[in-house]
């Protein structure tokens, strides 16, 4: 017997009285999970872009947060967030979608992100107000590892994208059956531990600061 | 790592007299008490979320075969190969031999406690691959050679001196200084290169979600995800009881997870895996293997532990537990310490193996308070000890002490003259102070700390005197 049979069949021996047809399975997976506002955290009376700033500016999330009306105005935030960080090093900018079209020409740009140390630009595909995270996607539209490796994150965040919950966003990523990206990744802030007698420090091995420009589109 | 909780006193006599792991744990463990607390008070829909947690995982547990059928038909499709192993020797044979037909030479690993508990550690060293811990608690206990102390933060036990001085020695380029920044700046320099290189990388899973078939990793650092994409072959090993309904059912786990573990409302990265590289897609790994693992679990479900398989591996029980707080995670000997871990490893060894967790115990029940999915922990310790009872395992103190108690506890009389007679020779042994620093016969129990002067009476002697008084008033 291989291994799955055995225990798949020690498991049908144990649930002996579980004898249900699937519909109602599906029926009782469905009520557990039904109004869910009866589990997630309120923020009644704050916009969508107020409760995201400031989760993603607290103390615990450690991002900063601009906000630009024109999404053409980007690069020159990115300058001025830059020079103000008092970083003048090469500068990755996702190269497919909207980014790469903007005018850079103030910045060195470069195609290979630094192993270390550097600093990216990309786009997220959505923003969760809950908790002040982000939200991205492996594909063709650029390497995932652009959000992990540099030590500046630069994120552009379109407020039209903005949900309020995590379960808002599963219903866009086309529901159960829809084929899903390799790697779907909620980003809050900046990589931490507190490995080390629970103190809490930034930069541990992705990036140490994380800055949201949120175009209000 | 091997299981040594059959020397569970033993260690605990050596932990009692460690002054850095006192040090480590009086650092620690108030921290992630008061962290926790702020934010699940903050959390209004805590309660609601609690239960529906715990329903959820008796759902899916009730039709587990159905629901891991269908995670494994759904991570076919993404891509993933999906492999079932009975036992940990059984796991560590299909992650070496993943490896050695992949002709790996490195692999990194991202903490897992289900690797752990399979010895993924031996499997790589069985398949000649040098691992990599990333985690930087596991990275430091590598270095260390210490097993974990902690299911969340293993290297708990380690103050941020002795990590210096381990990283100080073991790294190639020394930190720049002993501040707790710069040590995790020198251990981002020191496995930097190792991330890009792997040629293997292994994760766990906090949650496997069947509807999909995507599997979760929660982390703070980032190391998951670096782990996971630059290698060219993804392995994931996991429990069977990880698995979910469907995404809807992950947003209440993710709540509950990162408060009860950390005291945060969401961790930094929370990541679901779907297969391997697609077409187009820019990085990736080429091939992408999940090991579903049962190692007891079976035995575990219809039997009084049942309740155990709901646990998500927050750490809180640990966090709250007042002997845990004093001993620290390695006196247990075993992969899971602290209340879960006493009621884990006797189901994943045996109840002799670990015959003294279910004793190391002071049934306070903060662990029941603080368990985000509403483990009865306490109960089943006390049935624990009540199967070790049966079992004929208790020691010659044991059966001495209760059978002397049952002798007295039968005879009310005598019961109360003789606690009454110890309350007051405790009184006067403590020669007016308010503290009792020494005691003939049962040094052990004033070894470590001092015993409070007993108040004036018996708590009978009390309430008599209480009942007098109040009838007299009448």
């Amino acid at each position: 017997m291989s291994d799955r049979e055995s225990i798949l069949g020690a498991i049908k021996a144990a649930n002996r009285s579980a004898q249900f047809a699937v519909d109602q399975i599906e029926k009782e997976a469905a009520d557990l999970v039904a109004n869910p506002e009866e589990v997630q955290p309120k923020f009644e009376g704050v916009s969508l872009l107020d409760r995201f700033i400031a989760k993603a500016t607290s103390e615990r999330v450690t991002a900063t947060v601009d906000q630009v009306v024109d999404m053409a105005d980007v690069p020159v935030i990115v300058s001025e967030y830059l020079s103000q960080a008092a970083q003048n090093g090469a500068v990755t900018v996702q190269e497919s979608g909207p980014l790469d079209e903007m005018d850079w020409s103030k910045l060195n740009r470069t195609s290979v992100l630094a192993e270390d140390g550097g600093i990216a630009v990309t786009l997220a595909e959505f923003g969760i107000a809950e908790t002040g995270s982000v939200v991205f996607r492996s594909g063709s539209h650029g390497p995932i590892l652009q959000n992990f490796l540099p030590l500046y994150h630069i994120v552009v965040l379109k407020a039209s994208t903005l949900l309020a919950y995590p379960e808002d966003l599963w219903s866009h990523l086309g529901g159960k059956s829809a084929p899903q990206s390799r790697l779907l990744t909620i980003v809050t802030g900046t990589s931490g531990t507190a490995d080390i007698e629970a103190k809490n420090v930034r930069g541990a091995h992705g990036p140490r600061f994380m800055h949201i420009i949120v175009v209000l589109d | 790592m091997i299981q040594t909780s059959d020397r569970f006193r033993e260690h605990v006599a050596r932990a009692l007299t460690d002054d850095d792991l006192k040090v480590a744990l009086t650092r620690t463990t108030g921290l992630l008490q008061s962290r926790r607390r702020q934010v699940v008070d903050e959390y209004a829909e805590y309660n609601e979320a609690r239960s529906r947690a715990a329903a959820i995982k008796d759902h899916t547990l009730r039709y587990l075969g159905h629901y891991l059928e269908m995670f494994e038909a759904n991570a076919t499709t993404n891509g993933a190969v999906v492999h079932w192993a009975r036992t940990p020797a059984e796991a560590r044979r299909i992650v070496a031999k993943i490896c050695t037909d992949a002709g790996a030479k490195t692999a990194t690993r991202v903490k897992s406690m289900l690797g752990e508990e399979i010895g993924i550690a031996e499997a790589l060293e069985d398949a000649g691959v040098e691992r990599i811990e990333t985690d930087l608690a596991e990275h430091i206990i590598q270095l260390a050679e210490d097993p974990p102390s902690h299911i969340v933060m293993p290297a708990m036990h380690k103050t941020h001196e002795q990590v210096a001085t381990l990283f100080d020695d073991k790294h190639t380029v020394v930190p720049d200084s002993h501040d707790i920044p710069d040590l995790v700046g020198s251990a981002r320099r020191e496995l930097r290169q190792k991330f890009l290189n792997a040629d293997v990388g292994i994760s766990g899973a906090n949650f496997l979600i069947a509807e999909t078939g995507a599997i979760v990793t929660v982390t703070n650092e980032g190391n998951s995800e670096l782990t996971c994409t630059p290698p060219k072959v993804h392995i994931v090993t996991a429990g069977i009881e990880k698995v979910i309904p469907g995404m809807d059912h992950a947003s209440v786990f993710l709540r509950l997870l990162s408060r009860a573990a950390i005291g945060a409302e969401i961790t930094q990265y929370t990541t679901f895996y779907n297969g391997p590289k697609r077409a187009g897609d820019a990085d990736g790994p080429q091939d992408y293997h999940i090991v579903l693992v049962d190692n007891h679990r079976t035995d575990m479900l219809g039997s009084d532990l049942q309740p155990m398989l709901r646990c998500i591996r927050c750490g809180a029980c640990m966090n709250h537990c007042p002997v845990y707080a004093a001993v620290g995670g390695h006196a247990y000997g075993a992969v899971y310490p602290g209340p879960m871990g006493s009621v884990l490893t006797p189901a994943l060894s045996s109840l002799k193996a670990a015959k003294d967790l279910p004793n190391a115990c002071t049934l306070n029940g903060r662990c029941r308070e603080v368990c985000p999915v509403n483990i009865p922990l306490p109960d089943m310790l006390r049935s624990l000890r009540a199967r070790q009872w049966d079992a004929k395992l208790a020691s010659p103190v044991t059966k001495a002490a209760l059978a002397t108690w049952g002798f007295m506890a039968r005879r009310p009389k005598l019961y109360h003259l003789v606690t009454g007679l110890g309350v007051h020779g405790l009184r006067v042994w403590a020669f007016g102070r308010n503290r009792i620093r020494r005691m003939p016969f049962a040094g052990g129990w004033v070894k470590h700390r001092d015993l409070p002067r007993p108040e004036r009476g018996s708590f009978m002697q009390q309430y008599n005197a209480s009942e007098h008084a109040t009838r007299n008033r009448k």
